[in-house]
């Protein structure tokens, strides 16, 4: 019997605490710790920028915001997380442009239209690169050996499908014939070239900062429309005479798509005055990251562009 | 200067207060989070790293060092006390570690495992200062086939570990490489074998399936037989630590670092296969080879140096060449990325101090580790004293919370769930499981070893072969595998030859 | 140690009757028949959709096929190890493949155990962490056999805070906080241990 009523203690004590907390709204968004996903394992690009940002946003928005690794599927299993949690604004999530990319191979549940981009915060352009000893010192010279040698010379990139595919392809269109070799493991790609196991790497510049400014590595054409401030001296693709797709390596921040207006507005705020803090700035510099914010709407759209241009060239 | 009045240097600046301190708390830490079965020690560099942002940069290196040293010895507390691997590293701990719990000679199993990692880990922080810059140049020779013939090795090991039945192991073996294909492929990015389920697409993460099947399932015999795991009055006699066990086990433990330290140097290679492949080698060259698996010290001791053996060596190519082989050196690249160093040749002539005070807090750290760790052991093997049921509840909490804990996803934790179920099936029809696990950890690396090394080298099948290293090892492989079934291959011989001459006279 | 099984075997030894030699062939066949039918229907299970990739050299199926046809070959080979192990017993002495119980064992209490697994795994992620995991504490114990109430609730709710303590407050660890009215109650609940 005495277990029994305890049972309708419990039952009572929980009946109680549900009346007090149904009341809260968002006048006073935030109260409690924010989640933020980030949609891969620790240690990498997306999960050193989401820690860094997290800080900062602490600051601003005046709770703490732990840090949640969610890797798989791409970056597929964190969305899906950050999809089927309350769209509340105490879950933010990593959204990435190697996830997009891989919504169109056909992997994860989610769409763009789950998420609202609050904030692209960092994109940049990818890079050619080659190890300091290659016999390459230009990148007249590496084309003109690739159109010579079609399918002799090897790239290491992050696989099949991704955007580095894509550059790969559209270069092979126009004659220039590289072999792509997929690494997974971001450590043994940037490996790859200063072994010399493979004559180039196709890269984002802030990934392999440490091998740029030991003059490790060399680079020879970014893949951009205009040259990199960073790197003045690096001609873009178009100078080179090819016709490319420009797609950038970004890194936005989201939240489920039934956000409300006010809250989202709120983050949106936060995001902002956080790109343009003293901590911020550094750390975009040193990752060559930098960009002027893109929010909202507008990088919606730019993400929604970016999946379509993928897309376009797997159904080719 | 010389190496020695580098390293003189680096003393004087890790035994100052604030960086003894540092190290301290980084390897209770460590040891800690390593112990939990749900927060790996990965986790608690990842959680540490915006602490490290206040610190100068090398007290931010010391203390990631720290946890990073107490973390891979953390995880085999737990293997030995409970049969959970707290990181997948301390695998092979509870293979000979958890049979010496249950004799109550879990005292002695604790002392060998901190010794031999210290030792390991110790061996290794020398290797790390005196020859880190041959060995970097050695290690960027290794390419995907390499690495590919590095994890055949590994695999080849498993027939070692249970050689008298090799058949079931090996089909147990080749059952986890598939299991670890679930999910979503690194080469071509396409989702294989989800049956329909997004949730699939994660993949089966080996930490996951470890937990389920030794933690889960163990539990569920211990409330099945209502065992007692409070040591008795004799078996506490057996279980007191003596110097002689030590210098029983020396050997193993000079084999197991040695062939961490070689290991670690390899990026990708890491713990887990060190102290796998310490303990094939191991069971091979021991006298009791034969009666591994039921608790022999030189079983338990191998492994446990060799994966701390690691811990040293893998910083080789991250400080010489700006490589992070492991989840745990990607932490303090970007670590020493976000102070604005830049790892890499340029890292020893610019700034000697910093490489070679953490060559010498490496050093300290091994040795501060045997305290840290006999702290917190102590403190989990009074968690032996508790009844059976309650520390099965917790056991089992535990496992669940670690499973969820590694991608922070509620998929895993059914996965965990599934394979306890598996694994109690497995236990009670005697199928062997460690092969299984095993596949499920190197199956994957080794498919992305073997795809890379294909693209990369024109699909050329020989070069697996024709290149030197790759050769080597997979002769050494090959050498392996047939030393080890050699007793299998006369016993089947014989007795096909018994049976053949039987049927003659009758 | 195997002497004892060897004599009852030559005690019962008489010549087998067909229907009883049909089960041995099956009871030890049937595990590798699983594995080798198993390992022929998989393939075509391995991709949910037509693959739209541009293959090079080696496509995705290349790597799991072969372990498939690994697993094939060497389920053959235990099948045909077993016939000709169950030929050559049945030429010599017949023993019982299936080893003895040694220890008690009590598998009402082992499938008691399983169904509160799984029902923990279903509870998780419906009604949260703090709920589910003292109701698992509780259960779990009162099957272990502690019988005692006030140790019962001391031991799930102490043990259900400290877990939470440890993993929620400390490691910020986002365990599962349930569904709905549950997703408010934990809310509430981790404020008033000050976790939130």
């Amino acid at each position: 019997m005495t277990k029994f009523r305890r049972t309708l203690f419990g039952s009572v004590l929980i009946a109680g605490a549900l009346a007090m907390t149904g009341a809260a709204t968002a006048q006073d968004y935030p109260n409690r710790p924010i989640e933020l996903i980030v949609t891969f394992g620790p240690g990498g690009g997306a999960d050193v920028m989401g820690r860094q940002i997290a800080q900062i946003l602490e600051a601003d928005l005046g709770v703490s915001i732990p840090v949640t690794n969610v890797g798989g599927a791409s970056g597929n299993a964190g969305l899906t997380r950050l999809r089927t949690s309350p769209a509340d604004g105490y879950t933010m999530g990593t959204l990435i442009s190697l996830t997009v990319a891989s919504w169109a191979s056909g992997i994860g549940d989610n769409t763009l239209d789950d998420f609202r981009v609050i904030g692209i915060v960092q994109s940049t352009p990818s890079f050619l690169f080659v190890a300091s000893d290659s016999p390459f010192e230009t990148a007249e010279q590496l084309l003109e050996h690739a159109r010579a040698n079609p399918g002799e010379l090897t790239v290491a990139t992050s696989g099949y499908g991704t955007q580095d595919d894509v550059a790969l392809i559209t270069m092979a269109d126009q004659g220039v014939d590289m072999v792509n070799v997929p690494f997974s493991a971001p450590g043994e790609r940037y490996a790859a070239p200063l072994g010399g196991h493979t004559d180039v790497i196709y890269e984002e510049p802030g990934d392999v900062g440490q091998f740029l400014e030991s003059g490790e590595y060399r680079s020879l054409m970014i893949f951009a429309a205009e040259r990199h401030p960073e790197f003045p001296d690096v001609p873009t693709a178009g100078e080179l005479g090819l016709d490319m797709v420009y797609l950038n390596t970004f890194r936005t921040l989201a939240v489920p798509a039934a956000t409300p207006d006010d809250v989202f507005a709120r983050l949106e705020a936060a995001v902002i005055a956080a790109t343009e803090t003293d901590q911020w700035q550094a750390f975009c510099a040193q990752t060559y990251t930098c960009l002027e914010p893109l929010t909202g709407d507008a990088a919606q759209e730019e993400v929604n562009t970016f999946y379509h241009a993928i897309a376009a060239q797997l159904d080719d | 200067m010389s190496t020695f009045e580098l390293l003189g240097m680096g003393f004087q600046n890790a035994f100052a207060l604030s960086a003894l301190l540092t190290i301290v708390i980084g390897l209770m830490l460590g040891v800690i989070a390593g112990a939990l079965p749900g927060v790996s020690f990965v986790n608690a560099m990842a959680m540490a790293l915006p602490f490290t942002y206040s610190m100068a940069p090398t007290q931010a290196m010391l203390f990631l060092g720290a946890i990073y040293v107490g973390g891979v010895f953390g995880g085999s507390i737990s293997a030995i006390i409970i049969n959970v691997p707290g990181t997948p590293a301390s695998l092979p701990a509870c293979w000979d570690g958890y049979p010496m719990t249950q004799r109550g000679e879990v005292r002695r199993a604790l002392a060998v495992a901190i010794l031999a990692s210290a030792i390991g880990g110790l061996t290794s922080a020398l290797v790390l200062s005196f020859a880190a810059a041959p060995f970097a140049v050695f290690a960027l020779r290794f390419s995907q086939p390499e690495f590919f013939a590095a994890t055949v090795l590994g695999l080849i090991s498993v027939i070692a570990i249970s050689k008298d039945r090799p058949i079931v192991s090996l089909l147990s073996l080749f059952l986890g490489i598939l299991i670890g294909t679930v999910g979503v492929d690194p080469q071509y990015g396409v989702a294989r074998f989800t049956f329909g389920a997004p949730a699939m697409q994660s993949g089966i993460n080996f930490v996951v399936v470890m937990i389920g099947l030794f933690a889960i399932s163990e539990v569920i015999d211990l409330i099945a037989t209502n065992r007692d795991l409070r040591p008795s009055k004799a078996a506490s006699a057996r279980g007191q630590v003596s110097l002689r066990d030590f210098w029983e086990v020396r050997g193993a433990i000079a084999r197991g670092s040695g062939i961490g330290s070689i290991l670690g140097v390899i990026p990708g290679a890491g713990a887990t296969p060190g102290a796998v492949i310490a303990y094939g080698i191991e069971k091979q060259v021991s006298r009791d080879g034969d009666k591994f698996g039921t608790g022999i010290m030189a079983g338990l001791a191998a492994p446990e140096a060799a994966k701390n053996a690691t811990t040293g060596s893998a910083m080789v190519p991250l400080l010489t060449l700006g490589i992070p082989g492991s989840a745990a050196t990607a932490i303090m690249l970007a670590a020493m990325m976000l102070h604005g160093v830049n790892p890499g040749p340029l890292l020893f002539l610019n700034d000697p101090t910093m490489v070679y005070t953490i060559f010498a807090a490496m050093i300290l750290a091994n040795i501060l580790m045997i305290f840290a760790g006999i702290g917190v052991a102590q403190f989990f093997s009074t968690l032996m004293k508790t009844p059976p049921a309650v520390l099965g509840a917790f056991i089992i909490l535990l496992s669940i919370v670690g499973a969820y804990g590694v991608r922070n996803n509620i998929f895993d934790v059914y996965v965990c769930l599934f394979f306890g179920l598996v694994g109690w099936v497995m236990k009670r029809t005697g199928f062997p499981t460690a092969p299984l696990v095993l596949g499920v950890i190197l199956g994957p690396l080794a498919e992305r070893y073997f795809m890379t090394s294909l693209a990369n080298y024109n699909q050329d099948w020989t070069v697996f072969f024709t290149r030197p290293i790759s050769g080597t090892i997979l002769s050494l492989a090959a050498v392996f595998a047939i030393w080890s079934l050699w007793p299998v291959i006369r016993a089947q011989y014989r007795s096909v030859v018994l049976l053949l001459a039987g049927r003659a006279g009758s | 140690m195997s002497q004892g099984r060897i004599e009852t075997g030559a005690a019962n030894e008489r010549a087998p009757t067909l229907s009883q030699l049909m089960l041995s062939i099956i009871s030890r066949v049937a595990l590798p028949g699983g594995f080798l039918a198993a390992a022929l229907i998989l393939p075509s299970y391995m991709f949910d959709r037509p693959l739209r990739i541009r293959a090079r050299g080696l496509g995705p199926d290349a790597w799991p096929s072969v372990f498939l046809n690994a697993i094939v070959a060497i389920s053959l080979f235990w099948i045909i190890a077993e016939l000709w192990a169950l030929y050559a017993s049945h030429k010599r002495k017949r023993t019982s493949p299936i080893q003895q119980e040694i220890e008690a064992y009590n598998y009402s209490k082992a499938a008691a155990g399983i169904c509160l697994l799984l029902a923990f795994g279903w509870l998780l992620p419906n009604v949260g962490f703090p709920i589910s995991a003292t109701l698992f504490i509780f259960c779990w114990c009162f099957l272990g056999g502690i019988r005692n109430p006030v140790a019962l609730i001391l031991v799930s709710f102490v043990g259900m805070i400290t877990l939470l303590w440890v993993f929620m407050g400390l490691a910020l660890m986002p365990l599962s906080r349930g569904t709905g009215v549950f997703d408010d109650f934990t809310v509430w609940f981790l404020r008033l241990v000050r976790i939130y």
